[in-house]
């Protein structure tokens, strides 16, 4: 018999998962009866959906307005944002890891702010609205991703997927991150 | 009353005195063949409630599940009508192809 759920699996469902205790009770009955980490992360997926399409539909004027907030303010740093680099790049060279790790952090540090702003204005339902401007703002990188890769030499294009990927992980993370900080403690017991 | 909504409500006038989340997703997987995601047999269950067709109580924590409780569910008169009246649709649907019953 397995004593835990996986860490991560464990994490999301307190956070971003229904309040239903019989749910995760479930689910961690299942796991303890033999079913299969990949079974309990689909469980874990529909669940957070499920609880992201009902808080949506159940607070709509709240969800808009945090959703609204979200996409002026990470507009707003998109722009400051993209002026910094402007600059940065003319005293500094950005190509190599250096300006990798110095985008990153930026784009890191540009959602934390938007998920924890989403956090305080639509508690408790911050992380749900959370991951609802991160599958907003998947269409426009997606078509940022393919114009760049459009005008990028054959043998960048592959990067440019790749770094299209990696800046939405670290927005999706980091907005989520910002709105978990902003609303608070679990609204449940934690599992482990 | 959707077709899944429908298979919950069979599913739990099949399990019958201890229809929580495990056996009834466990029974629709048994009779479809495919994962049932645990949540969505909730929403189902919250939908079913909501029109009178199950109750439901809290049963009590056990270890196995981390502490949690059950919410136990039961089809009400009114939910058992209703399965009845669901497949007497699908049955008079399905006699009115006769190919496909030959077929089996």
């Amino acid at each position: 018999m397995r004593a835990r759920l996986p860490f991560l699996a464990a994490f999301l469902l307190e956070r971003l998962g229904p309040v239903d205790e019989e749910l995760i009770g479930d689910v961690v009955e299942e796991y303890q009866s033999g079913r299969s980490r990949l079974w309990v992360w689909y469980q874990v997926f529909v669940a957070i959906s499920l609880n992201v399409a009902r808080t949506l539909w159940g607070h709509r004027r709240r969800a808009a307005g945090g959703l609204v907030l979200a996409w002026l303010v990470g507009g707003s740093q998109e722009y400051w944002f993209a002026r910094s680099i402007e600059w940065v790049s003319s005293h500094a060279d950005l190509s190599g890891p250096a300006g990798f790790l110095f985008l990153s952090v930026g784009i890191g540090f540009s959602n934390l702010v938007v998920g924890y702003l989403i956090g305080r204005v639509c508690r408790p339902f911050g992380p749900q609205i959370a991951i609802a401007y991160v599958v907003s703002v998947v269409p426009f990188a997606v078509i940022s991703a393919v114009y760049t890769a459009a005008g990028a030499p054959d043998a960048l294009r592959g990067w440019v997927v790749l770094w299209t990927l990696g800046q939405l992980c670290i927005v999706g993370a980091a907005a989520i991150i910002g709105a978990i900080v902003a609303t608070g403690l679990p609204h449940q017991r934690p599992l482990r | 009353m959707s077709d899944f909504e429908a298979m919950v409500l069979l599913a739990v006038i099949r399990v019958g005195d201890d229809a929580y989340g495990v056996p009834v997703s466990r029974e629709i997987e048994s009779a479809t063949g495919r994962t049932v995601a645990v949540a969505a047999v909730y929403a189902a269950l919250q939908r079913l409630e909501g029109r009178g067709l199950v109750s439901s109580e809290t049963g009590e924590p056990t270890p196995i599940r981390g502490g949690r409780a059950k919410r136990v569910f039961r089809a009400t008169a009114k939910g058992v009508a209703a399965a009845r009246e669901t497949a007497r649709a699908f049955m008079a649907l399905w006699n009115g192809i006769p190919q496909l019953r030959l077929r089996g």
